[in-house]
């Protein structure tokens, strides 16, 4: 495949991915215009290239996809929810030509087809329609299905509405606020926030002399603002103090300041106001184009009006704001304020997309690995240039050998921060999962995030999906529970699976979190006793006990489905978030939920590690899995009466003696060392002769003749050109393990 | 400023020559009420408006909707007064639509 073909194909991807993001968010708000747009244009863009570089069976294909989609362009046709799973069948299909060209199938006849007839008007299923064309509003589409929460879809948007949607003509949102900006200390991108701000003052406010004009001021220099001023308690004349505040005010502030630069405006009277600030959008979160909260969802979160009241007046099928403001439910300046920052958030989100497409360049990932490589080299030869220049006691070259030090640190974390992407990468592909999973299964099931922005490698982010798509699989399956059981439990109908990325260090935490039914650990007990995976007298904690669901073969489901529950699932999660050098956790309560929460380094090109020696080798043992170092003397040895095991605090560590595994020879030094370290919650001791100290390391492959040494998980090279190989603990524990066992039997 | 009563009888104006601020708000008040009492239709007129503060466009709105709640009429004649519409742009007085205690559909701060 020439090169131009391969670009071809990578921005066919591209494509294809926003394409399914529309799609999702089409079906949530049908009436988005801009959405079917941008659909169109993506059918539109992959059909011309897919012609140009000679893809014809996918050009003709999207052409008839492109057709059926004109007709909602036009306006002849309504967006269904039929129509929906069609185009991400299409779009599927497209992606499956693109992966193997050479495989003919009569799936695309069978869209086609599928297609025509809907087009038609002939329907293969009963046709819901997500909007009625000749309405003027939006209404829900389902209104039995809305849950005690309303849910998005549940909600109006008013953006068909002439005189409520002239609000975009006066927002301006300059581009440059919307660009991330870097932080000239750190160098670091700050994230763009959009912040609500509720700010009732005391009546006397303007009496202390205070000038709200000052502070309005104020909040407009930290950045975007919409600015809605709420009179509904002004009195009449035969009432009103004229020297009091009768005004509040309702602001969205779109900034890449810090929450407490808000608050500093109003320092000098935060004890003469009634200050809310909450966060409304951030960089990086999942986001469909530049939609944003429906009217309806934006005043129940504010308080303005109640879930219930706002099915009852969905059911009324006018104007929501019109309806809320007529039956004096809520104010029109409430009404106002949550439809300017509809908009301002919309906007925000428009230009961020813009401006995110024109500040990014296009590069190979092989390239990108190949200047990793090149770098961790240039680490080596700098550490060895250093050594020697320390050595030769030259201060000329000493100079010249430090300044190569600091260049290259800052080489090499630049390096490395071009290969992090953010995790919405990734979570962004779980929508569909949900989607398509729930629906298969009968259950109502939302997907929400947090911390999208949060960066990881490419390669973690990358071998992540499989472990991450089998959990979520899991959550839908088993965690959360049919509509109607939820119901009867007190919960909404629609569960929820929460997607939560945080920073902990040099880690990054990811949690997955469903508000289903629990993991019942007397259960997980019982099987595991059935299996003979523990046997009846071993007592374990809840953490212990969910630990089994991790061994081979285990599995809770009493029937296999496609799905999961063929016990072979979680055993194969564990070790692909182990190779990532990561952990798995669980954490449950029956009838509330359960969070799994995923510990993975940042990076698999460096590692923060411990070099020790071990019978004049070097090894690097993971920092991060590190608790402590104590010493091994031969009175210790003597007191554990030739057991292995130390006695740290008066707690007994048991330890593996490296020498042993390694079958070093050389004489055992009077003074060993114990390196503790943490492995599935128990805390193991490694037996070195000497730690060197903390390294930061360059992982480099081992070769060929290395690939069946599974306790090691790669080698770095040593500023005096010697090898250090890096111990994988986990798997070396197990080794030892295994060793012990045939001892015994021998 | 004052009020005088037209030499129709049927209507009233108000002239205003001076900032409209927390220091004349009070008296501002009195002169509206005075006008509310005497007739149903009552023109405010600016010679001059060198500044209006939250206080002022705040009270011009509570006079406004104490009018249109008695169905009197109050014209605001805002030709000598760019500032007045600026500073409740700016504060974010200026909307779509008026509020529900808004009768006669002209809200003061409608676009």
């Amino acid at each position: 495949m020439d090169k131009q073909q391969q670009s071809y194909r990578e921005e066919a991807y591209e494509l294809l991915a926003e394409l399914e993001v529309s799609l999702l968010e089409l079906e949530e708000t049908p009436d988005d215009e801009d959405l079917v747009d941008q659909v169109f244009r993506a059918m539109h863009t992959i059909k011309g290239s897919s012609a140009m570089f000679g893809f014809d069976a996918i050009a003709a294909f999207t052409h008839e996809v492109e057709t059926v989609l004109d007709l909602v362009r036009s306006g002849k046709m309504p967006v269904t929810k039929e129509l929906v799973n069609l185009a991400l069948k299409s779009r599927d299909q497209i992606k499956c030509m693109l992966d193997t060209p050479e495989i003919k199938t009569n799936e695309n006849e069978d869209i086609i087809k599928q297609l025509k007839r809907l087009s038609t008007g002939e329907k293969v299923q009963e046709p819901k329609p997500l909007i009625d064309l000749d309405m003027k509003m939006n209404i829900e589409p389902e209104p039995k299905s809305a849950p005690e929460n309303i849910t998005e879809s549940a909600l109006v948007t008013e953006t068909k509405i002439p005189e409520e949607t002239e609000i975009p003509k006066e927002t301006e949102i300059p581009e440059e606020t919307i660009q991330e900006k870097n932080d000239s200390e750190s160098g670091e991108p700050r994230a763009v926030i959009s912040y609500r701000i509720r700010f009732k003052p005391d009546p006397q406010l303007l009496v202390y002399g205070t000038n709200p004009f000052q502070l309005i001021q104020d909040i407009e220099e930290l950045g975007d603002t919409t600015i809605v001023a709420q009179t509904n308690r002004v009195p009449d004349l035969f009432e009103i103090e004229p020297d009091h505040c009768y005004i509040h005010w309702d602001i969205i502030l779109t900034t890449d300041q810090e929450i407490e630069a808000i608050r500093d405006v109003f320092i000098f009277i935060e004890d003469k106001c009634d200050l809310h600030i909450e966060i409304i959008d951030e960089d990086g979160e999942i986001e469909f184009g530049s939609d944003y909260k429906k009217l309806g969802q934006i005043l129940i979160e504010r308080k303005d009006i109640s879930s219930d009241l706002l099915k009852q007046t969905l059911q009324k099928q006018r104007r929501l704001g019109e309806i809320l403001v007529e039956s004096h439910a809520t104010d029109q300046g409430h009404v106002e304020s949550a439809l300017a920052e509809q908009d301002h958030i919309r906007t925000v989100r428009e230009k961020r997309k813009q401006s995110t497409t024109t500040s990014s360049i296009r590069v190979d990932a092989d390239k990108l690995d190949t200047l990793v490589d090149l770098v961790g080299e240039l680490v080596t030869v700098q550490a060895t240039l250093s050594q020697k220049a320390f050595s030769s006691e030259d201060t000329e070259l000493i100079g010249i050998a430090e300044q190569v030090e600091r260049l290259t640190a800052d080489l090499r974390d630049n390096t490395m921060s071009i290969r992090m992407l953010p995790i919405s990468t990734t979570f962004s592909t779980f929508k569909r999962l949900v989607r398509d999973l729930s629906n298969e299964l009968g259950k109502e099931v939302s997907m929400t995030t947090e911390g999208g922005k949060t960066e990881l490698d490419k390669k973690v982010i990358e071998r992540l999906n499989d472990p991450m798509v089998h959990i979520i699989r899991n959550c839908i399956d088993h965690g959360i529970e049919k509509p109607d059981i939820r119901e009867k439990a007190g919960k909404s109908r629609t569960g929820t699976i929460m997607l939560v990325a945080v920073h902990s260090g040099a880690n990054v935490l990811i949690k997955i979190t469903d508000d289903g039914g629990g993991i019942d650990p007397q259960k997980v007990h019982s099987i595991a006793l059935e299996k003979g995976i523990v046997s009846p007298d071993t007592e374990l904690s809840d953490t212990e006990t969910y630990n089994l669901l991790f061994a081979p073969g285990f599995s809770t489901a009493k029937t296999v489905s496609d799905i999961s529950g063929r016990g072979v699932g979680m055993d194969v999660v564990k070790r692909s978030i182990e190779a990532l050098r990561g952990t798995i956790e669980i954490e449950s309560e029956m009838g509330v939920g359960t969070t799994i929460t995923l510990k993975l380094p940042l990076t698999l090109a460096i590692i923060d590690g411990l070099l020790v020696e071990v019978g004049k080798e070097y090894y690097v043992l993971p920092l991060s899995a590190v608790e402590e170092c104590v010493e091994l003397t031969q009175e210790d040895r003597v007191r554990s009466k030739g057991r292995n095991i130390a006695w740290v605090r008066d707690e007994i560590i048991p330890y593996i003696p490296l020498r042993d595994i390694f079958e070093c020879k050389s004489e055992v030094p009077p003074i060993e060392q114990v390196v503790i370290v943490e492995i599935d919650g128990a805390l193991i001791g490694y037996v070195v002769d000497t730690i060197i100290g903390e390294h930061q390391t360059v992982i480099k492959t081992l070769g060929r003749v290395y690939r069946g040494a599974k306790e090691f998980s790669g080698a770095t090279i040593l500023a005096d050109g010697s090898v250090a190989l890096i111990l994988d603990v986990h798997r070396l524990s197990i080794l030892a393990e295994t060793l012990e066992r045939k001892k015994v039997v021998n | 400023m004052n009020f005088q009563m037209d030499t129709s009888g049927q209507s009233g104006t108000i002239s205003i020559n001076e900032p409209v601020t927390i220091e004349n708000v009070s008296e501002m008040k009195n002169v509206f009420l005075d006008a509310y009492k005497k007739t149903n239709q009552v023109n405010i007129q600016f010679e001059s408006l060198a500044d209006i503060d939250l206080n002022g466009l705040q009270l011009f709105c509570s006079a406004h909707r104490t009018f249109s709640k008695a169905q009197k009429i109050l014209r605001i004649d805002l030709t000598n007064a760019p500032i007045f519409k600026k500073k409740a742009k700016i504060i974010g007085l200026i909307r779509h639509k008026g509020c529900h205690l808004e009768q006669s559909d002209n809200c003061l701060w409608r676009k």
